[in-house]
Order: structure tokens, then sequence, then C-alpha cells
């Protein structure tokens, strides 16, 4: 792992919607960095920001009504979120893709899912085949805003071919093959069904699929398993776990689920109300929860073999968005908060090794 | 479904046209009837038979082919449609797509730049094209360019110099097409240009604003996000992606477009002197020409369902979701 050059990294990112109630302030200041080949787990309850990490990254944030006030994110060191809609897309795709939460509304109903697939592979070949070398395509620092050169400027005469020429049989039949990648039984007849008429975990298998054709540096998956049964889920787990081992991509892998996030990840971070709490590899998370918010989110996790009367919860709601606290934001619900936790916010320092959390307890 | 309708409406017309004018013959033989005449004209129309019989026969016409016969021209309805349907079918045809070809780019275009000052300016042109009555905006095209400007012929089908084509389906472009006579088509299509465009300017927002909201709708779908992500141009999110489905809902304004168009032709056609059915129906209802009337009520009624009908099968075609019973 090059420790350098994170695949992608977030810096400081403020994001905020305008709406009725005031401004919303959904990420509040969050940064981290996603190594080459490594599984990131966010957790965090419903609203804490999670969903609008992923979409500011993919760069998807619907604008207006959000917007993002302060921070940097970086792609392979790139700025990124100062490109326009069409520059981004010379990146989105085979430099990142993003898996969402329901599968039955994240394939286009109009169409078979072979075409939908197949117009993933075509955006590959398009691009030459490779991976992104950014270096050679990108001409342009951080700061500068002059826009990329398409991959389509750089890439050698000899792949210059339009996607037409491309014989659609060929492409057919890489849609069979990474179809049959995902564990699907009978790839030509779910090439040429349409969504509605497979299932949720198939749908997500599908796009797996997709990933699987883009073969993306950095992968966005938005609570990809929330709304499939745990079977499923742990087949799904999986196959995104074979997309880092052949293609070295990247995760941000998002979650409510606890048990999920330890499953999948190499480090963890736990949001709360927009902000990032704490920060460790997967063991030292869930061994040794630092923050008091994680202990408590430990605590109200159902354990499979014991049986409890009541589930823990923790006291106190969520604060509200739109007027967060001065201190830290979970300071109002916290057992162990002290007269600075109302009027400082804790900034994310490293503790212990590989281990940050936010916290004055652990000064 | 549509049965029931057909019956509804045959009844109802029927009904309506026995209530207004309980013996239309004494209207069409003037007002000093022999007295000879007109019996002998009540007991051709069945007039002095009871009201369930005059039904009786009335179905039993419409199922057998016999739709009545005009009582001033002594020709039956039917061959009278049949001389003054074809202009309407063109008129109504060409205002389709004229209205489509007007109406969806100004949809996309609004959604896609919502908020912003081509979606201010779509919306108040839509809004002006649905709140001008239909034969004000017919007077103004007319008047400015075909009399001030002298663009566009005024009235007809077909300029003096040009000969008709042979009749062979009677829509005078489709037979021109046939025998080959592209002079003949473009000159048809020249005339027939103004009044389809007035139909398509006063009906276009109907689409407009049809594909603007459910565009909107489709671009903050999570699959749109999909295609975005998979990193597809601007072209094919918009187009492909989006405007499939956009259309969708769209399709089932045939049928009301078709029932507008239809009502439409009566102003249309009296002002720019075309012999369609819509001509023909309002000459009918000044002279009391009840076969007529009920006629081409039955006929409009047909033509509405028949387009409903058609705009299911396109559902389905579009929809892979929705199958046919």
């Amino acid at each position: 792992m090059q420790k350098a050059h994170p695949t992608v990294s977030v810096d400081k990112l403020e994001v905020t919607y305008n709406t009725i109630y005031g401004q919303v302030k959904a990420l509040n200041g969050v940064s981290l960095s996603i190594l080459r080949g490594e599984v990131y787990g966010l957790v965090g309850e419903s609203g804490c920001g999670k969903s609008t990490l992923g979409l500011s990254i993919s760069g998807l944030l619907p604008t207006p009504p959000a917007r993002i006030t302060s921070g940097n994110i970086f792609f392979k060191d790139f700025s990124i979120n100062h490109l326009s809609d069409d520059d981004l897309r010379k990146i989105r795709g085979t430099g990142i893709f993003m898996i969402f939460q329901s599968p039955l509304n994240s394939l286009n109903p109009v169409f078979k899912v072979g075409d939908q697939v197949a117009e993933a592979i075509q955006v590959r070949v398009q691009r030459g085949n490779e991976s992104l070398n950014l270096q050679e395509i990108y001409n342009y620092g951080p700061t500068e805003k002059q826009g990329f050169k398409s991959a389509w400027d750089v890439m050698p005469k000899k792949a210059k071919r339009s996607p037409r020429s491309w014989k659609s049989d060929e492409i057919m039949s890489e849609v069979v093959e990474v179809l049959k990648s995902v564990r699907i039984s009978d790839p030509e007849r779910v090439a040429n069904s349409y969504p509605h008429e497979l299932s949720g975990g198939m749908r997500q298998r599908i796009m797996i699929a997709m990933a699987l054709s883009l073969r993306p540096e950095f992968l966005i998956a938005d609570e990809p398993t929330s709304a499939l049964d745990v079977t499923t889920q742990a087949q799904i787990l999986n196959l995104m776990k074979n997309l880092v081992e052949q293609y070295s991509t990247s995760i941000l892998f998002i979650t409510h689920d606890l048990a999920v996030a330890a499953n999948v990840s190499n480090r963890v971070g736990v949001m709360y109300a927009g902000s990032l709490v704490e920060e460790a590899s997967v063991y030292d998370l869930f061994r040794d929860p630092l923050h008091p918010y994680t202990t408590a989110l430990l605590k109200s996790f159902p354990q499979g073999n014991k049986r409890t009367n009541k589930l823990f919860s923790i006291k106190g709601e969520v604060p509200d968005l739109t007027s967060l606290p001065l201190g830290c934001p979970f300071a109002p619900r916290c057992d162990q908060a002290k007269p600075e936790c109302y009027s400082t916010k804790p900034q994310l320092l490293e503790v212990k090794e590989n281990h940050k959390v936010a916290c004055f307890l652990y000064k | 479904m549509s049965m029931f309708v057909l019956i509804g409406v045959t009844t109802l017309t029927f009904l309506i046209s026995r209530v207004v004018v309980p013996n239309p013959a004494r209207a069409w033989i003037g007002p000093k009837p022999n007295p000879d005449l007109l019996k002998a004209l009540m007991k051709k129309y069945h007039f002095d038979e009871p009201i369930y019989m005059q039904y009786f026969y009335y179905v039993l016409g419409l199922f057998t082919g016999d739709w009545g016969i005009d009582p001033y021209s002594s020709i039956p309805i039917l061959t009278e449609i049949g001389m003054y349907l074809p202009v309407t079918i063109e008129l109504t045809v060409l205002s389709l797509i004229f209205s489509m070809i007007i109406g969806i780019p100004l949809g996309v275009l609004s959604a896609t730049h919502r908020g912003k000052a081509w979606d201010n300016l779509v919306r108040l042109s839509y809004l002006i094209s649905t709140s001008i009555p239909i034969f004000v905006v017919a007077l103004v095209i007319l008047l400015v360019l075909g009399y001030w400007l002298k663009i566009f012929p005024t009235s007809g089908q077909l300029s003096l110099n040009v000969a008709r084509p042979p009749t062979i389906t009677g829509l005078i472009m489709v037979d021109a097409l046939l025998t080959g006579n592209i002079n003949a088509f473009f000159d048809n299509l020249y005339h027939m240009l103004l009044p389809s465009l007035t139909l398509a300017l006063s009906s276009f927002g109907i689409i407009t604003r049809l594909v603007r909201s459910s565009m909107i709708e489709v671009l903050e779908m999570e699959y749109i996000k999909t295609a975005k992500v998979k990193g597809l141009d601007r072209n094919k999110v918009f187009y492909k992606h989006s405007l499939r489905n956009a259309l969708i809902p769209t399709v089932t304004m045939l049928a009301l477009l078709t029932a507008w168009f239809l009502g439409g032709s009566l102003f249309i056609e009296n002002i720019f002197s075309l012999p369609g059915m819509g001509r023909y129906t309002t000459q009918a209802l000044l002279m009391f020409n009840i076969p007529a009337i009920m006629g081409t009520t039955f006929l409009f009624t047909l033509i509405i369902v028949a387009m409903n009908f058609i705009a299911d099968v396109l559902y389905a075609l579009l929809d892979p979701r929705i199958t046919l019973e």
C-alpha cells in the first residue's frame, strides 16, 4: 500500500443543504483518506451525512439544494470538487463508480439488464481498456481549473475505435462472462430480462457486474446490502471482496449495519451529526472503541447469541442539523461530557497508532 | 370499457337530438310544409314511430352500415363522411406531428435547465399557448403570415394550377406519393401547414408541460444517477436514459390530443376553408341535419376510442413493466 497517495481523500469537507427550515449542515468538516485496495467502512445512524459524503465524492450531490461550502475532495491527488459535470464524467465509471442502496431503483426499468451492463463495458472499452492513468490523462494541477484532457485525446490511435465498431456479439459475450462471474447461473436469460423481472439480490448483483465491467479504481457502496436479506447480503459482500482482490479497487462502504462493516472493512470510520468522530482499523474499533458514541452504538447493537429483555438505546436525540451545538455534537447525549465539550469542538486526533478519535477524554 | 363509452355516447346524442328538435323533418322542409311531403319524410326517417322504435332503427343502422341519409343532398351519411374525413385525418396527423416536434424538445429544454432563463421562457410560452383561444391564434396567424407577409396560402388544399391526384385513399398527400406526384404532395403540405401549425401552437403546451414534469421526475431517479456514475456522456443520460422514461406518460396524451384536434377542426376548417369533418359538422349543426350530426358524433367517438386503444398498446410497447391482457 502506498501510504502517501490515497486513491481518494476528503479534506475538511463541509456540505450544506438549503431547506425551508434553514441551512442544514450535512457534513461539518469531514476529513478521511482511502488507500488503494482498501475497504473503508463508514458507519453511523441515518441522517448523519454518510450518503452525502458518498454523493459528494461522485459529484452527484443534487445542487441545489446541496452545496459544498468548503473543503476539498481529491481523487489520486487531484482536486475534483470544482470540476464541471462534463469533466467529472471523464473520471466517473472507470475512476469512480457508485452502487446505491435501493436495487429496485438503480437500474433503468425500460432497458434490458444486459444492455445496461453492456453500456458499462462500452465506457471502459472507449477509454482504452486500461485503468486511468491520471498523470498522463489530466494535465492540470490541483488548484488550476482548466479542466481535463479527455481520455479520448491521449488514447493511442489504435484504441480509438468507436464502440459501434466493437462487434456487439463481442460485447454481449463479455456481458455473459461478467454475469457469470457474479454467480448468476443462467446469464443469457438474465441479460435478456428487464429489471422488474429480477429479485432485489439479482439486481444488486447486476450493479456489481457493472462495477466489474468498469473496473473502477474507487467504488462507493451506499448501503448496498441494506435492502437485502441476510443470505443474499453475504453473497453480495463476497462479490465486493472479489472486486478488491481482482482490481485492487478501493471501496468506501457506507452502512448502518455494524456487523456488515466489521465483515468487509479494513478500516472503519464512525460518523455522528455530520462529523467523523472515530476512525480505526476494524479490529481496534470493535475491540477497543474510544469515543463514547461508538461505545454506545456498539452497545445498542443486538447480540445474536444473547437474549436481552430490553435493547440499549442512547438517551436523547440526534441534534438538529440546522443549528448544531457549538461544541461536540454528541455532548448533550454523552455520559462523560465535561464543560469544555459544550464550548469547543474536539478535533479528530490520533491517540493510538492508527486510531483517531475526536473526544476530549483522550487528550 | 370502450363499449360502454360507445353505447353511452350514442344513446346520449340520440336523446339530445330528439329533445332539442322533436321533429327535424319540419325544420328541413321549411315554414309552409306540404303535408304529404312532410308525412313522407317523417315516414322515411321513422319520426312517426315511438321513440324506442326510433332508437332501435338508429342502433340497427349503425351496425348494418346504414348511418342515415342526408336530407338535403340525399347522399348517405357514410358516403359524405368518406368525402370529408380525409382532410381532417391529414390535419390531425400533421398537427400531432408538429405539436410533438415543438412540444417534446421544449419540455426537455425546460426540464434540463430547470429554474433558469430557458425554463422560464418555455413556461411562459406554454402558458400563452394554452390560454389563447384557438380561433384567435388561427386568425392572427392567418392575418400575419397569410395576408400581410403573404408567405402562406390562406385557404384550400391545393393551388389552382396544381391538379388533384387521382383518389386512391382520399388523403391527397398519400395519393400524391402513391402516384409519384411530388409537386402535389408539397403543394398540399404547404396548404396544410398553417392550419396544422395553428392547432399545434395551441396544444403543444399540454405536451411540454407533461414532458417537463415527467422529465424532472425521471432526472431525480436513482437509475439516472447510475447512468451518470457509469461515466456515460450527457446525451446518453438525457436522451437515452431519461427521455425514454419521460415519454411514457406523454403517450397517454395521444387520445386527449386527438380529441382536442377534432374539436379544434370545427374552427380551423372553417377559418382556412378546408372541406373536412369540422366544416361538415358545423354546417350540419346549423341546419338541424340530425343524421349527419349523429353520424359525426359517433365517428368522433369511434376515433377517440381507437386512439385510446392505440395509446394503451404503445404504452405497453414502451414500458416493459406493463403487459397487455
